[in-house]
């Protein structure tokens, strides 16, 4: 038996065969049902190929007959995790064609509440991230804790905990409960500043921590544009592209707030992205909160007083009403002709709805542009050359929800 | 002694063109010899162009790379049914100018066939994907155009206007276990 020298030769003699591993649909790492084929080298990913699916619930074929008023309803659930999102893309949208205009404090509403949202869910993702991590000893528990206080805030303004269906058609469902702004404000300055201090006191030089982010799932910016990358991935590549600042829409031009870009690109970076991305959201509700017209429960009686007796306020009384004309939109509302792409920032990217209105009660196409969709589909550039093991710290760092890929 | 300082070589003004704003983009593929009809302003002010299904993988490379409209971003692809036929329709963005266009292309319901853009933005391949599942357009010279979002031998284009759902999805007949009567009635990509 000869020795080899040539590695060359060497690989042709202990010849090894790609091992197909099937990881999901039912995997604790992801994130509701996601199917991933993965062709190893040993423990090496060579190929990923990421099967969806398993969650499609024909939310666009249900909006197509639905009426406009209808499926407000059903909006939430395309995102689970940033329903006030979803309805504010879809309301949005429908607005533009039928060109209502919303009462500015409705739209102040809506970001204060968009913005909690977005709280919740990187609070979630952070949890999650760090389970996924190996971090055993009860670190979601801290983000859940934090993240119950805020469902119950929204649970006072909409009655529910996660399918809000609080923002509607010409405003929001109905105005915030007394003394809520204050509560709000109260906890975000204080305990909630606090609390993030303390997450990044446990996680972002933990050791540990650092050996399982650091130099891993680079994602080149211009690949992720080309893939539709949007959100916090993309800007923790070095694209500065959020739609709050690149063109703002409701009322996110009246704040001041910083986008965190990172030009590392690595899980890291996606990390550090999403929890200044806590504190902004933070300054943007306190900064909504103080600026909101009408003070914390409007008074239509009071501003009306005030108007008239010359103290005037820098807004009008059609500013002040949360619902646009002080009515609901009756369910034969009817739309269009027109079309539209309305896009908003939700915590995962850029969320749109492309809606084709035909003049009739029911949308004639509704087309969503859901962001986890696209940040899957780049997973399997970012997996490649990675063992296994790193391939759940990646999927997971792109914080994906499987009902907004499958929709 | 004063060192003599060499003067840097003068800038030449930069021959970068312009980008083109807001309408038009229609007159600049024509000035490319792309005829495209137009089709006005959204309710967002995004200019819409329809071009013929020849001349879209030209159109779209042009608006992609020139230095006028720099798309490079490709937002969404939407497929739409229309009396006429299917619709693909495609929501470009650049990130550099800031400016949005949306191009259509319509095919006939015998024959839809759509050539494949996934070669210039690579988020069209799922998307034409899912434009195949959900529309039944076909994207000829797609790599990999398969069904993403149903099963693999589901029968019919779900958002198809005449599409008739599954009577009863939980007790029906099984959809895996049914023939791909979708494959038979629609004519293949040569």
């Amino acid at each position: 038996m000869s020795i080899v020298k040539d590695t060359n030769q060497l690989e042709k003699v202990f010849k090894t065969d790609e091992m197909i591993l099937n990881m999901g649909p039912q995997h604790p790492s992801t994130h509701g049902v996601l199917r991933l084929i993965l062709n190893l080298d040993g423990e090496i990913v060579r190929h990923c190929e990421p099967v969806i699916g398993y969650l499609h619930r024909g939310m666009e074929w249900l909006g197509q007959n639905r009426t406009y008023v209808q499926y407000q309803a059903l909006v939430d659930r395309v995102d689970y995790l940033a329903g006030m999102s979803d309805s504010h893309a879809y309301i949005m949208a429908a607005e533009k064609i039928a060109g209502i205009k919303v009462p500015l404090r409705a739209e102040y509403i809506r970001v204060i509440c968009s913005e909690l949202n977005r709280i919740i869910s990187h609070l979630l993702w952070l949890g999650i991230f760090m389970l996924d991590l190996g971090a055993m000893m009860g670190f979601p528990f801290y983000t859940f804790r934090d993240r119950e206080t805020i469902l119950s805030f929204l649970e006072e303004v909409s009655g529910q905990r996660m399918m809000f269906n609080y923002i509607r058609l010409g405003g929001v469902f109905k105005d915030l409960p007394k003394g809520w702004t204050k509560k709000v404000k109260k906890w975000l300055t204080t305990d909630f500043k606090k609390y993030v201090n303390e997450y990044e006191a446990i996680a972002t030089k933990n050791p540990i921590f650092l050996a399982r982010t650091e130099q891993i799932g680079y994602m080149c910016p211009d690949l992720a544009l080309s893939m539709g990358v949007t959100g916090p991935n993309l800007r923790a590549s070095g694209v500065d592209l959020d739609l709050r600042k690149y063109k703002p829409y409701s009322v996110y031009d009246q704040f001041n707030f910083e986008v965190p870009v990172s030009t590392v690109s690595d899980v890291n970076a996606r990390y550090k992205c999403r929890i200044e991305e806590l504190r902004q959201s933070a300054s943007i509700v306190v900064q909504a909160i103080d600026k909101l017209p009408g003070g914390d429960t409007e008074d239509l009686e009071k501003n009306r007083a005030a108007l008239t007796s010359g103290d005037n306020p820098a807004f009008k009384l059609e500013d002040l009403m949360v619902l646009a004309k002080g009515k609901n939109v009756p369910p034969s509302f009817k739309c269009g002709p027109g079309e539209v792409y309305a896009a908003v920032e939700s915590p995962r990217g850029q969320l749109g709805v492309h809606l084709i209105a035909d003049g009739s009660a029911v949308p004639y196409r509704i087309k969503w542009r859901s962001p986890s969709f696209n940040n899957v589909a780049i997973l399997s550039e970012l997996v490649k050359g990675y063992p296994v093991a790193d391939v759940v710290a990646i999927f997971s760092s792109l914080d994906v929800i499987l009902p907004d890929v499958d929709r | 002694m004063a060192e003599q300082q060499t003067q840097p070589p003068p800038v030449p003004p930069s021959q970068t063109p312009p980008p083109l704003s807001n309408g038009e983009f229609g007159a600049f593929l024509k000035s490319k010899g792309i005829q495209s009809t137009p089709l006005g302003n959204d309710a967002d002010s995004v200019e819409m162009i329809e071009v013929e299904t020849k001349d879209l993988v030209k159109s779209c490379q042009l608006l992609r790379d020139s230095a006028e409209a720099q798309m490079d971003f490709l937002v969404l692809l939407t497929s739409v049914e229309l009396k006429k036929g299917y619709q693909s329709v495609y929501t470009l963005h650049s990130t550099k100018t800031k400016k949005s266009v949306r191009v259509k292309v319509t095919v006939s319901k015998e024959n839809p066939i759509v050539p494949t853009i996934s070669h210039l933005w690579s988020t069209a391949d799922w998307y034409e994907r899912e434009s195949y599942d959900m529309m039944g357009i076909i994207y000829a010279g797609h790599p990999n155009l398969k069904r993403i979002l149903n099963p693999d031998n589901w029968e019919g284009y779900p958002l198809r206007k005449d599409y008739i759902p599954p009577v009863d999805a939980l007790n029906g007949p099984h959809p895996l276990t049914e023939t791909k009567l979708a494959e038979k009635t629609l004519s293949k990509p040569s």
